[in-house]
């Protein structure tokens, strides 16, 4: 089944090039939150720890790729392996710094990594829901530092909300002449695109199942368990909690450092808190710690995002006309998504904690205690 | 052992306190005193703008304070961060400007509500949307308990949480359906003269910030007498100290559970309206940044600790004001989460202390 | 009697000394000397609440004594946190059994070898050679400690293991970590007598077969008499009594501090 599912991914672009359809550009998008899910799952689903920042590791990456693959550092001229030809077309070197695409993404996993375990280090001895809120908190002031990142002691290190344009296309620069749109990846063809992506995903996927069925993975749930038990068995549970924050947070940071190359220009407010639930959204829908569930919830959320929600805002619409209500033909649907994720959340937590395609242990972990009709939580000692 | 402890001086104990603190408490109280010392030469360089920011920041604190109070009152009897609080506390101000607007679902009831109505009208006004408000709030509070997280209670902790996102995400979005994704101006009903002027003409307290004062000051005294003195407040005491025994004590815990979560939603409410006309304008998206601010305060004064709840928010509100003068707005979020993380990871237990510390459960 | 004692057996593999550790202003453990001679098997009794299970969990790791030292094989491990004496050789059982729920028996007993595992990140991804022999060798063992403890059900849920299997289980998990010393927290608590007769005849198999010492809170006091090297009493924080298992059954202080009720067994 996983090769089948592998087989169409790859003529996927033939498919969509038959039907004459616009899908490769949702299906981009789809792959990157594909990834952010997996390496959410990583902190959530298996190790256990409800992090609610996770959208600054993907901020990270973006502006890993952002800095040194564009012009942004203007002052200097720098260029290692990058698609781009060395010489603008002026003649002069190019200003900023412009390094390969794909050495970006190591730097960029790299980079995220220090930082998963920098913000993973102050939580490790917090209770779950306080760990929430740190993770949050920084969440929350890493986009907000890129706004102010205009004037660091007068420094320019971000542009704040005007945020890093012009951001290198990878590329492949010894091909043949002929592969003209894989030596330098362009904005019409989404196919070299597409296969990146595609490679991304598929090597999260397969490190996370290599790390679930690992002696590191059966730390992970041994310490989400039971701490003090895993502690007793010889589970180092610092580093195990630390290595599930900068496995994840690599993720993210591929993630971001795709988007950043893909988009072109980012921004920090593109980095809301908002990713950061639908992102766990994705995770929760799927099945907190099933490697497909969670691919599923991030292709269901997306999906509504970008064929559902604009559908009914067509329907909504229709009816507003019929009935010739100014409120529902003016209504601008996908406006609400996040009501709807939202609701989802809510419902998905009184109704199947587990998610869509459960993971068999997070099911017993969830209804633990359902039987129990008592007022009283049950006490852990 | 109490005589000699008695009998030691001052100084000693002190000395006794700073040998047994952690490398951390000291970091603190060493940063803290040089960020007061900075203050203070602020305040001797420029004394009125000083203390016009200072009163600025008291009454953000009292808006604060009076959601900070919700958070804590919720953590304290059900171990919940509410995260929808934030949220409710922004409809709370959209209750109050519909109110002020007097129109509501296509009907309207009186003319709006304007700066250039009378006095007695604008006081009508403004204790009508209070109190409406506050029973609005109150009920979506007591609502919310009852469909998403009653059903819960037996769950894993971070089911909860993740339930309560879900639910401030919700509201958001029921007040981004309501009035829009802009900003939306309050009336201009109280005003932005100085009370002291006449005393003093460098120190400026406005007319609006004795209010937000005058109205936080009853809601206070009022919980608190209502906490300390009537039967509901001290059943909701014993719940917050051991649900299982309050039970057994013929205590109706699920509707103590639910007066806790109507007593933050009517705090959240008034906090809501007098949010808006201080600062005369409010937002769908409000709650996220008020409510992580309010939390803050919350956890800083010690979480499901009343007073410290107050404290907090006040302290959050000082920090603030003095932040947006002396080192810039845009810097202000930033360092108010800064604060949240560094009291969260150093000091959980805030400064007057948690309700489970009491309880001897705050480590594990 | 003590000294005379320590003359006797050369090997010492564990020793307190004058552990002490109060909560609040309690005391629960009152300058506590104690020590385990290497393969043997010594208990610690005494009435509810007389310290036993917080000076096990001070030797464990998971509390601090607030004065007094451990050494094990010769070296202080005090200052230790509790992964470093487990990978010393320090495991343990809990009285409140505390499995890992919702992971297969195999895998309880799998994580229990954690310590011994060298699989690393990057190897367990890449799946190298090394690592995969080591993860199949493992699985063996585990399945091996699962047959000696007397297991079946492999892949069944820890939390939907029957009552006694879950003790089973436990005792295979610390057994999976190679301890040198064993730590077993009432193990036969809330048994009927056969599986009681059983596992005590495991705890002696322990001792022969991998050479393991053991110390044992227990409150059935025919586990304790009939296995015991030494017995260590303990009431309201302190060692009341030592001694050989008949010495001690017969000291009055002990007596006393039971109120001759659970001596008569």
């Amino acid at each position: 089944m996983p090769v089948g599912l592998i087989l169409l991914a790859l003529v996927l672009p033939l498919i969509n090039g038959a039907l004459g359809a616009d899908l490769m550009f949702p299906v981009i998008v789809v792959a990157i939150y594909v990834m952010l899910a997996l390496g959410l799952n990583i902190v959530v689903g298996f190790a256990g720890l409800l992090d609610l920042g996770f959208v600054a590791f993907y901020a990270l990456g973006a502006y890993v790729v952002g800095w040194f693959a564009s012009t942004h550092f203007n002052e200097v001229s720098f260029a290692f392996l990058s698609a781009l030809p060395a010489q603008g077309v002026s003649g002069r070197e190019l200003p900023g710094i412009h390094i390969s695409f794909w050495l970006l993404l190591l730097v960029a996993g790299a980079f995220t990594a220090l930082w998963g375990i920098i913000i993973g280090a102050p939580t490790l001895r917090l209770r779950g829901d306080y760990l929430a809120i740190v993770t949050l908190g920084f969440g929350e002031i890493i986009p907000r530092f890129f706004v102010n990142g205009d004037n660091i002691f007068g420094y320019n290190l971000t542009n704040g909300t005007i945020g890093i344009k012009g951001i290198d296309p990878p590329g492949l620069p010894f091909l043949p002449n002929s592969l003209n749109t894989w030596r330098q990846f362009g904005t019409l063809d989404l196919d070299p695109w597409y296969y990146t992506i595609l490679i991304l995903v598929l090597v999260t996927i397969f490190v996370n199942i290599r790390l679930r069925d690992s002696r590191l993975g059966r730390a992970w749930v041994a310490v989400r368990e039971d701490e003090a038990a895993a502690a007793a068995m010889g589970v180092n549970t610092t580093t195990t909690k630390l290595w599930a924050y900068a496995l994840g947070a690599v993720f993210g940071g591929l993630a971001g450092a795709f988007y950043g190359a893909f988009i072109k220009s980012i921004f920090p407010t593109s980095f809301s808190f908002n990713i950061s639930v639908l992102v766990l959204c994705m995770v929760i829908l799927g099945g907190m710690g099933n490697i497909y569930g969670v691919i599923l919830g991030a292709i269901l959320l997306q999906g509504i995002n970008f064929y559902l929600l604009p559908e009914v805002n067509g329907w909504v619409h229709a009816i507003g006309d019929a009935l010739e209500s100014p409120l529902l033909s003016n209504a601008d649907i996908p406006k609400y998504n996040y009501f709807l994720f939202g609701i989802l959340l809510v419902m998905m937590m009184l109704l199947r904690p587990e998610g869509v395609i459960p993971n068999r242990q997070r099911r017993e972990e969830l209804h633990e205690g359902e039987e129990d009709e008592s007022v009283v939580e049950p006490t852990h000692v | 052992m109490a005589t000699t402890q008695e009998l030691k001086s001052r100084g000693a104990v002190l000395l006794d306190d700073v040998r047994s603190s952690s490398w951390q408490s000291r970091i603190a109280v060493v940063i803290t005193v040089a960020l007061l010392v900075l203050l203070l030469i602020q305040a001797i360089k420029d004394p009125g703008q000083f203390f016009s920011q200072l009163l600025v920041g008291i009454t953000n604190g009292a808006i604060i304070a009076l959601i900070a109070l919700g958070y804590t009152l919720v953590y304290g009897i059900i171990e919940l961060i509410n995260f929808a609080h934030g949220d409710n506390f922004m409809i709370g101000s959209f209750v109050g400007l519909t109110v002020l607007s007097g129109t509501f679902l296509g009907l309207s009831f009186f003319a709006p509500i304007t700066a250039e109505s009378g006095a007695v009208l604008k006081i009508f006004g403004v204790i009508l949307a209070l109190v409406i408000a506050m029973v609005v709030c109150g009920l979506i509070n007591v609502g919310i308990e009852r469909v998403a997280y009653k059903p819960l209670r037996n769950s894993p902790r971070l089911a909860v949480l993740i339930t309560a996102i879900g639910m401030s995400f919700i509201l958001q979005n029921l007040g981004l359906i309501w009035k829009g994704a802009s900003q939306i101006p309050f009336p201009d009903l109280i005003s932005d003269d100085n009370v002291l002027a006449g005393i003093t003409y460098t120190v400026f307290y406005r007319w609006k910030d004795l209010f937000v004062i005058l109205v936080t000051m009853p809601l206070l005294v009022g919980l608190s007498y209502f906490i300390q003195r009537t039967k509901q407040g001290k059943a909701m005491r014993a719940v917050a100290q051991d649900k299982e025994a309050a039970a057994m004590m013929g205590i109706n815990v699920n509707r103590t559970i639910s007066i806790t979560f109507l007593l933050g939603g009517i705090l959240a409410g008034a906090s809501g309206v007098m949010f808006g006309l201080f600062n005369g304008t409010t937002v769908f998206n409000l709650g996220f940044r008020q409510g992580l601010f309010a939390f803050t305060a919350a956890v800083l004064g010690g979480i499901g600790n009343l007073t410290g709840a107050v404290l907090g928010g006040l302290v959050i509100g000082v920090i603030g004001s003095m932040n947006d003068q002396y080192i810039g707005v845009r810097w202000t979020d930033i360092v108010i989460f800064t604060v949240l993380i560094l009291v969260l990871v150093f000091r959980p237990r805030g400064l007057l202390g948690d309700r489970s510390a009491v309880q001897g459960g705050g480590q594990q | 009697m003590s000294e005379a004692r320590k003359e006797e057996v050369p090997n010492i593999i564990f020793e307190a000394r004058s552990i002490t550790k109060v909560f609040g202003g309690l005391v629960a453990v009152n300058a506590v000397d104690f020590y385990i001679p290497q393969g043997g098997i010594v208990s610690l009794i005494g009435p509810n609440g007389a310290g036993k299970t917080t000076f096990f969990n001070m030797v464990s790791g998971l509390l601090r004594p607030t004065a007094g030292s451990f050494f094990f094989l010769g070296q202080d491990v005090t200052r230790l946190v509790p992964h470093r004496r487990a990978q010393m050789g320090i495991g343990r059982t809990f009285q409140n059994i505390r499995l890992f729920g919702t992971m297969s028996a195999l895998d309880n007993v799998l994580t229990g070898m954690h310590v011994r595992l060298r699989g690393g990140i990057v190897g367990s991804i890449l799946g190298t050679p090394g690592v995969r022999r080591e993860e199949k060798e493992a699985r063996e063992r585990a399945a091996d400690l699962l047959k000696f403890v007397g297991l079946r059900s492999r892949e069944t849920f820890a939390k939907n293991l029957p009552y006694g299997d879950q003790r089973r289980l436990e005792i295979a998990r610390a057994l999976a970590s190679e301890p040198k010393l064993l730590l077993l927290d009432e193990p036969t608590a809330g048994m009927n007598p056969q599986e009681t007769a059983r596992l005590t005849q495991l705890i002696g198999r322990l001792k022969e077969e991998y050479g393991i010492s053991v110390l044992l809170i227990e409150h059935e006091m025919r586990v304790v008499m009939s296995i015991s090297d030494w017995v260590t009493v303990l009431d309201h924080g302190e060692k009341i009594s030592e001694g050989a298992p008949a010495q001690v059954r017969v000291d009055p202080k002990v007596i006393e501090a039971y109120l001759g009720t659970a001596m008569t067994g």
